[in-house]
């Protein structure tokens, strides 16, 4: 059996029975789900009823909101003073609420009725004059005054006023927006009240375009962009540094139990490293498809909060470049990793140099912004062919535009000559490192025992 | 050369190894023949690892030319080798079982064969119920003997092996040397590098001396032994051993029992003996050749080189 093979299947043995290995790759989804699924049931356990109409959500606030209407029409009276209706929609309502394709009489019909401002009669209290509601204020009877100017038709200005820190009063401008405007639409008939008070809520939609190269016009995604860029960046570093850190601690390992002697004498440093670090890269990949799997998979079940993630289209171009640059990545970096470790007489000194590797590395996350809006800007080709910053770089453009194929190429082949570089230095770094049993090589003699 | 190249396990000529300006190997010739147990000895720092080094291709040396099992070292004839370095290691977080199956593999033995084997030693060397403990629950005499192990798991041809017998306590000393001779036997080539100068003149065949990187004895312990052997006898008994013809001087032993006598030059022990069978005013209980310990040879060559100059590495 070829030696690396042998190597491989130890470290991955001996590596995966580690107590902290376990504890990461398995224990922490684990604990993750628990707490995930345990929110859920307090929640479940806690909560009469499920309410995810927002007009229902503020109907119920807790803040104490006072105002005052300056204007000469009085155009906002107290909420109390509307004719009473049922403000809590009932099940099969609320159910009409949530489905959101067509505009519907009916829907527009319970719309306008739960949103009247009768039904802000618990979060807003009327008072006839500016110094009354300021008493109230300083009482405490409410969190914040807002004083709704003489000239707001013309002006649109309305003051407001606190005491000390309030956290309560943090968060009120809308609701005192959207109190506004159900009181400004009060007199629209219902058939056109939904699309207004909707569309009053929510003035604009922005979607932006963006013209390509041939003058076409394609859809601006920035953010989902902005979020993949992110994302495959994070996947590739994490796995990358997680498994660099274990071929490192194994490199010293073999030097600290100093078996190394042994072991060169039995199996070439590079069949013995390639081992070790494929090892360490099938154990990362494992982590980070637990570690992810686990999130994605608890954001699912959020549904909500990951709504904007559900367009994201990850083209199978950028998902190849991704799985070519993690082993390029990682086979370059393990090698890196295991030189530190066979160059460092404890894990401690070789944590020390660790940062040499992994601060240029990580150079592309500092120009994360120019990777979303210029991934095939000067700055973003260069790193994504320099091979220290080009696994995560590459990969950071490809998931947002077609890298030119002359670019992939040429990255690809100065990354497989730098993983070649890498462990030719880490083999030799093995085989010269027994003569340096217990001290540090200095930085001038190097290059020396490199060339043995 | 005496034996012919098939005959030889290693084959040293005129290698040369420096580290910046310090020569540690100079101009080293030596024959090791299969089968024989070989010792190399010499002060610290006279380049014995080194030279190891350089034959197990850890180390390339900067002139001659070295041959191992009959031809230049390979990754195949790595596998038919047996090392035990004087810095011994072995991975503490891992089980007895699993490093030993583990080392035999890169060996080249399969996982089964690996298993058996090394269940069937650590029972010899009676480490059998500590097969599934982890090397570092083990004492460091335990430790020792699952290195050894480690080194003969795979029956190689040639075993080399630093110091055999350092941190081991007697008991455990002649169950390692036990093994070694019954290797030994098989027609294993053994190479030890030790200070135990008993060790070597009771295990070793051939030796060879290092200091400063040069061969300074090199042969077989027999004769390397009368090749110092000083023109004198000790004898035990009664007489008045100045009267005795062709002896010069007289020294008493340490243990105030036997005495050195030293001869003359033309006179031989033959001589002596034959005087003393002839009187009658003698009285014999022991008689013998005045042969040197090989630990006074050390002292008498290294000494002498210190004597002469600075003594370095």
């Amino acid at each position: 059996m070829k030696h690396w093979i042998v190597v491989f299947r130890h470290e991955v043995r001996h590596m995966f029975v580690r107590k902290s290995y376990l504890f990461i790759t398995f224990g922490i989804p684990i604990l993750a789900l628990l707490a995930f699924y345990g929110y859920r049931l307090y929640q479940h356990l806690s909560a009469d009823e499920e309410d995810t109409a927002t007009i229902a959500e503020v109907n119920e606030g807790s803040q104490a909101i006072g105002y005052v209407d300056l204007t000469p029409q009085g155009l906002f009276p107290a909420p109390e003073s509307y004719p009473p209706v049922k403000c809590e929609p009932s099940a099969q309502e609320l159910a009409l609420l949530n489905f959101d394709e067509t505009m519907d009489r009916t829907r527009s019909a319970v719309i306008k009725r739960i949103s009247s401002p009768y039904c802000l009669r618990e979060l807003f209290t009327h008072y006839d004059s500016e110094e009354e509601g300021k008493a109230a204020l300083e009482a405490g009877d409410i969190d914040v005054l807002y004083v709704i100017e003489a000239d707001f038709v013309e002006s649109g200005e309305v003051s407001v006023y606190t005491r000390g820190l309030n956290l309560q009063a943090a968060d009120t401008g809308q609701l005192m927006e959207d109190y506004l405007i159900r009181s400004l639409l009060v007199s629209v008939d219902a058939p056109d009240y939904e699309s207004l008070y909707l569309r009053l809520r929510t003035p604009a939609v922005v979607v932006d375009h963006r013209l390509n190269e041939t003058g076409a016009v394609e859809e601006s995604r920035e953010d989902q962009e902005f979020l993949l860029v992110y994302a495959f960046g994070l996947l590739l570093m994490f796995s990358v540094f997680w498994g660099g850190g274990y071929v490192m601690t194994s490199a010293v390992a073999e030097k600290e139990s100093r078996i190394v002697e042994v072991m060169l004498t039995t199996v070439r440093p590079t069949a013995l490293l390639l081992g070790k670090v494929l090892a360490a890269g099938l154990l990362a990949l494992l982590q980070v498809v637990t570690l992810t799997g686990t999130l994605l998979f608890i954001g699912s079940q959020l549904g909500d909060v990951f709504e904007a993630l559900g367009d994201i289209e990850v083209n199978l171009r950028a998902l190849i470049t991704l799985a070519v640059y993690f082993l390029l990545g990682f086979l370059f970096f393990g090698g890196l990793m295991a030189a530190i470790g066979a160059m460092s007489t404890s894990l401690r000194e070789a944590q020390n140099f660790v940062t040499i590797v992994t601060l240029p590395a990580a150079i592309p996350f500092f120009f994360l912004t120019i990777f979303t809006e210029e991934p095939n800007g000067t700055l973003a080709v260069v790193l994504s062919l320099i091979p220290l910053t080009a696994p995560l770089a590459m990969v950071m453009r490809q998931a947002v535009v077609t890298v030119p194929t002359f670019q992939l190429v040429l990255g690809i082949v100065l990354q497989v000559l730098a993983v070649a570089g890498a462990v030719w230095l880490a083999g030799r770094m093995f085989r010269v490192n027994m003569l340096l049993m217990g001290h540090m090589p200095k930085l001038r003699d190097i290059p020396r025992l490199i060339r043995g | 050369m005496n034996a012919s190249q098939t005959d030889l396990a290693i084959a040293v000529r005129g290698v040369t190894k420096k580290y910046g300006d310090f020569t540690a190997v100079d101009n080293l010739s030596f024959e090791v023949r299969r089968g024989e147990i070989f010792a190399m000895l010499g002060p610290n720092g006279a380049g014995k690892t080194t030279t190891i080094r350089m034959i197990l291709d850890i180390l390339k040396p900067d002139a001659g030319h070295i041959e191992v099992l009959g031809g230049p070292i390979t990754e195949a004839t790595k596998a038919r080798i047996g090392y035990l370095p004087e810095e011994r290691g072995l991975y503490h977080n891992v089980r007895v079982l699993d490093m030993l199956v583990y080392l035999g593999q890169l060996k080249g033995l399969s996982g089964a064969e690996a298993r058996a084997r090394a269940l069937s030693l650590l029972e010899h060397v009676g480490l059998a119920e500590n097969a599934r403990s982890k090397v570092k629950e083990l004492s460091k005499g335990m430790q020792q003997k699952v290195q050894v192990i480690a080194t003969i798991l795979h029956r190689p041809d040639l075993i080399i092996i630093d110091e055999p017998f350092s941190g081991l306590d007697p008991v455990n000393t002649e169950m390692v040397k036990d093994l070694l001779y019954e290797m030994n036997r098989e027609g294993v080539t053994i190479i030890m590098s030790t200070h135990q100068m008993h060790q070597i003149e009771e295990m070793a065949n051939r030796l060879l001396m290092i200091n400063r990187g040069h061969a300074v004895l090199y042969g077989d312990v027999h004769e390397v032994r009368q090749r110092f052997a000083k023109n004198a006898v000790i004898v035990e008994g009664e007489g008045d051993w100045a009267a005795l013809p062709g002896v010069v001087v007289v020294e008493a032993g340490e243990n105030g029992r036997d005495v050195l006598l030293r001869l003359a030059e033309d006179v031989t022990p033959d001589n002596v003996m034959a005087a003393l069978a002839t009187s009658p005013a003698y009285r014999i209980q022991r008689f013998e050749l005045a042969v040197p310990s090989l630990n006074e040879i050390f002292i008498e060559v290294v000494g002498g080189v210190r004597a002469n100059g600075s003594f370095g590495g």
